[in-house]
């Protein structure tokens, strides 16, 4: 049994496997024993604890790897039922406890020291049948003594584990012309109830958090698990700064509690100079789907919003390029306003279609809104040829930046000498000859009618749009505009004739010039495009206009994904959420009441 | 018409630069029309690509024949490289030409805005388009078969897109989109097989819209049959054109390995073909692999290429001409010049090449792509003199360039005198 001696001034040593079933005797030379028994051994936070008896006094410390640690308290402990079984009276104090701090992972022994025997006998601590946190299950082992001290411990490892942690992965400021600025920072933060989070500059001033918002950080939560604030949704945090931090600066969290304050994190900010490439920043933040509703409302609705209106105006100041080529009718009827953005793949192909169509050529205008810098030279270059090839007057105007989808075609609105506004994608293309009187003649007919839409096709010949209704995404909490039949063959649309419907497409529609006028045209309150167009006929229909289906009329619909150009890491999805929300702060009440109307 | 018509043909070659089917076609054409004595005149505008950038510019070549100078332009749209050069220049040349009627041959390169732009030039030129491939159908050099080398039955977006993944299918309906613009401003089109017709009607040009005319064939001298020497009979075949994987060769010689030892002896089979270095290296290999033990057993001659004036040398030595493609072959010449020759073909039941040859009265129609099929037929015909006899007293005189001529101007409403 005698393996190895960590004292090697003592004289015996004894090595023991298990003490926790039955009592262990050890015999020595004279022909005496010893008798003992481990009762408990409980380990848990770094605490450890031994509870058991010894028939004759002694000693103890614990040795890890070969170290001995000193033991934070160890006492005997009065067990009548030790005195019962070694038949010793009762003023005989057999039991002890013993308590150390130690790591948890490390193979531990109780060394017991018999002064009398000038022995130490080296017990193997069972680590796999250690109790965990049940210390309170042995009071008669332990002792009220040991017990008060062992609870004291814990106390202090538990507020050990609880110390503050956050680190941050993203700091994004944005500045606009106007001096409106903000600044977004994400991570994480391990904090109790009581603690609050504060930003210090780099000159240590102390930067106002403007918003803050939790949500759930499954892989920080799994790392510390068990150990995050049960208030908070979770350990994922985001924070917005209204003040201005320039780019570079280095900012710090802290964390407060009672008084006391702790420096968590360092982060450098990052500031965008254009406000896409923050936009984009922004929304490519992983927060959980179903938490960006609330995280977007408490956080970005007021500072973004602010941004975008303050954006708009500066760009509606700005002074547009225009240019014709031909000449196109002097006092047209329709006015048709097509966006291009990104690429002018498809205007060959939309200009030949215009070209086969009598009413375009005699009654219409075409306006190009060029919202894209990029493609101005190659558009202008490929206009004045299409022009000698087709004979289609063209006019367009250049907004100098890319306004979005709303900005762009308010902008072509500006221009627009027509009594009637067709607005219209640059992937949508005439079908059939005599479209543009029959959607124009349905306003005519009808005064409430305020918008007009018309069928949509896909290119192999399926509906894309029938008019539009809204759905209701419980898990997103967001209204999000739905096309009913989309994919189906067109006889399957149920739509007999023009008919009012909660909403149609921005891709394709018509309304009266005053109309559009009255109602302040497209709302520039959503960022990059989204929602402008059921925003469009809701505004309308505040005016007492309804909004018109016509299945009667069939452009086709290549419906490229145009903002796909931009890249896409989940945060054009994030974006449309965003707009979702701004849409229905608006418009709750009616989105809610017409979910039930056939579309 | 009340006067005689000018006529201009426009091709995408001229054949003293560039000798393909569809250039020989148009020009013959246009020799026919400039001869004829219903036409007042007739000129030749032909693209030419001397690398000499995209000047656009059109110069006389020979006597009322024009080069006009075009590189390569866009061909999944069909657009000119040079289209400012198409909307000036050829504008120009159109108005100096001041033709009646306009006879398009293969607008690859040249860019269907032309088409465009004839009609703005003058609304009452009319237009005649003669379709000789699937171009406008098929982004797969518009010969209707998939990229992976399957024939391809019907276009549609999906299958094409399946073919090119790169493109999308909003592009390819833009491409059809755009054809069926410029096709909508086309008087009257041609097909040179009622096969290919069939083709275009399904894709969407009307049927009263287009016409099957056969392309004519070049006047050829008569050859007597082949003297027999011997008494193996009518034994010898021949194949005829151009040794890439749709024309069927290796499945020839396959059908050849199939034969008994005895019929194999007997039997001769002469590949006067061209361009076998340029194809893909794993059909060079499958040829040369099943070509190597017959060619040591003395079955198979492979000869080479001919200058087309030589032909009817390489014909006088043959009994049957076989056209075994696995493709459709619109209007496959070989078969025209089997026939002006009193040659029977053995041809394979597909596209062009099933209207062209009536089976059991000119030759034998076999189940295309396969090799027993092919095998049984060469079995049939090999040193069989009756039967030779009997399809080769079927064979009718093929079309000539006159009566083709002939009846594209009266398609064109142009008087006879």
């Amino acid at each position: 049994m005698t393996k190895k001696n960590p004292k090697p001034a003592q004289a015996h040593s004894a090595e023991v496997k298990d003490a926790r079933q039955r009592p262990v005797s050890l015999r020595f030379a004279d022909g005496s024993q010893v008798q003992f028994k481990l009762d408990a051994v409980f380990l848990a936070h770094g605490v450890c604890a031994v509870g058991g008896w010894f028939s004759e006094p002694a000693t103890f410390s614990l040795e890890a790897d070969d170290e001995e640690i000193t033991p934070r308290r160890q006492t005997t402990v009065s067990r009548p039922d030790v005195n019962a079984f070694l038949q010793t009276p009762e003023t005989r104090r057999h039991g002890f406890a013993c308590i150390a701090e130690c790591a948890p992972s490390r193979t531990l022994f109780l060394l017991a020291e018999l002064g009398q025997r000038n022995t130490v006998v080296r017990i193997a601590l069972d680590m796999t049948t250690a109790d965990e946190e049940e210390a309170e299950t042995y009071p008669a082992v332990f002792g009220a003594e040991a017990l008060r001290k062992l609870r004291s411990l814990l106390h202090r490892r538990e507020n050990a584990h609880s110390r503050m942690r956050a680190a941050l992965d993203y700091a994004i400021s944005y500045q606009d012309e106007q001096g409106e600025s903000l600044c977004v920072l994400s991570g994480w933060a391990i904090l109790s109830d009581d603690a609050t989070l504060e930003v210090e500059g780099e000159d240590g001033r102390q930067i106002p958090v403007s918003r803050i918002c939790f949500w759930p950080r499954a892989d920080i939560e799994q790392l510390y698990g068990g150990v995050v604030g049960k208030t908070q949704r979770g350990c994922g945090v985001t924070i917005t700064l209204d003040e201005c931090v320039l780019d570079g600066e280095e900012l710090t969290l802290a964390g407060c509690r009672a008084g006391e304050r702790q420096k968590l994190c360092r982060i450098e900010v990052n500031q965008e100079s254009a406000f896409h490439t923050f936009i984009k920043r922004v929304f490519s933040i992983p927060h959980p789907w179903t938490e960006l509703a609330g995280i977007f409302e408490k956080l970005f609705l007021k500072p973004l919003g602010r941004l975008q209106a303050g954006r708009m105006t500066t760009l509606a100041a700005l002074p547009p390029e225009e240019g014709v080529v031909g000449e196109p009718p002097a006092s047209p009827d329709i006015s048709v306003i097509i966006p291009l953005y990104g690429n002018i793949d498809m205007l060959t192909t939309q200009l030949l279609c215009f070209s086969e169509d009598a009413v375009f050529k005699t009654r219409a205008e075409l306006i190009y809104v060029v919202d894209d810098s990029s493609i101005l030279d190659a558009f202008r270059i490929k206009i004045d040829e299409l022009f000698r090839l087709l004979q289609i007057p063209v006019r367009w105007v250049f907004g100098c930046v890319n306004r979005g989808f709303a900005g762009a075609n308010n902008l072509g609105a500006s221009v627009a000498r027509g009594k009637f506004l067709l607005f219209m994608n640059s992937d949508v293309f005439l079908r059939d000859s005599g479209a543009l009187d029959a959607l124009a003649s349905c306003l005519r007919d009808d005064p409430d009618a305020g918008i007009v839409g018309c069928r949509l096709l896909y290119p192999d010949g399926s509906l894309q749009h029938a008019g539009m209704r809204f759905l209701y995404r419980d898990a997103l909490r967001i209204w999000t505009n739905v096309h009913p039949y989309a994919g189906c063959a067109p006889e399957l649309d149920p739509a007999s004739g023009p008919a009012p419907v909660p909403a149609v497409t921005g891709a394709c529609m018509l309304l009266r010039r005053e109309d559009f006028d009255a109602v302040g045209g497209w709302s520039t309150d959503y960022i990059i495009g989204d929602f402008e167009d059921s925003d469009l006929c809701l505004k309308m229909r505040a005016q007492g206009k309804k909004t018109i289906y016509h299945p009667h009329v069939s452009f086709v619909h290549l419906e490229r994904q145009t903002f796909a150009l931009l890249g896409d890491d989940g945060y054009r999805q994030r974006l449309t959420i965003f707009n979702a929300i701004t849409h229905q702060q608006k418009w709750r009440s009616e989105l809610s009441s017409s979910q039930g109307q056939p579309a | 018409m009340s006067s005689r018509p000018r006529i201009l043909v426009l091709a995408h070659g001229h054949p003293d630069f560039s000798l393909g089917g569809g250039e020989i076609a148009a020009y013959s054409l246009f020799q026919q029309y400039a001869r004829h004595p219903g036409v007042e005149e007739a000129f030749f505008l032909a693209r030419i690509d001397r690398g000499r950038t995209a000047t656009g510019g059109i110069s006389l070549h020979a006597d009322h024949e024009y080069l006009w100078e075009q590189q390569r332009g866009n061909d999944f749209f069909m657009e000119g490289k040079n289209l400012y050069a198409t909307l000036t220049t050829f504008a120009s040349f159109i108005r100096a030409v001041r033709p009646d009627i306009v006879h398009l041959h293969h607008a690859v390169h040249l860019g269907y805005e032309i088409i465009e732009v004839l009609k703005r030039c003058n609304p009452r030129i009319r237009l005649y388009f003669t379709l000789h491939e699937y171009i406008p159908i098929c982004h797969n050099q518009g010969q209707m078969i998939k990229t992976d080398g399957r024939l391809c039955h019907v276009s549609d977006l999906d299958a094409c897109v399946r073919c090119f993944p790169q493109k999308s299918a909003a592009a390819f309906w833009q491409r059809k989109r755009r054809f069926q613009h410029y096709f909508s401003l086309i008087d009257g089109f041609i097909a040179p097989s009622e096969f290919l017709r069939q083709r275009y009607i399904a894709w969407g040009i009307a049927p009263e819209r287009i016409r099957t005319l056969e392309n004519g064939l070049r006047p050829l001298p008569a050859l007597p049959p082949r003297p027999m020497k011997d008494s193996r009979g009518r034994c010898r075949f021949a194949y005829f054109g151009q040794i890439t994987p749709f024309k069927g060769l290796p499945l020839l010689l396959q059908a050849i390995s199939f034969l008994p030892g005895k019929l194999q002896k007997r039997l001769v089979l002469e590949v006067h073909g061209a361009n076998l270095e340029k194809q893909p290296e794993d059909f060079r290999t499958e040829f040369e692999t099943r070509a190597a033990p017959l060619e040591e057993q003395g079955v198979l001659r492979v000869i080479g290429p001919y200058e087309p004036d030589r032909i009817a040398e390489r014909m006088a030595g043959v009994d049957w001409v076989v056209v075994p493609s696995i493709w459709w072959e619109n209007s496959p010449v070989t078969i025209q010049e089997a026939f002006a020759f009193g040659r029977p073909v053995l041809a394979s039941n597909l596209g062009g090449m099933a209207e062209k040859v009536r089976h059991g009265v000119d030759g034998l129609l076999v189940a295309p792509g396969n090799p027993q099929a092919w095998a049984d037929a060469l079995a049939e015909t090999c040193g069989n003199n009756q039967l030779w006899d009997q399809l080769h007293g079927g064979i009718r005189k093929p079309f000539s360039v006159e009566e083709s001529a002939a009846a594209h101007l009266q398609l064109m409403g142009v008087a006879h005198d």
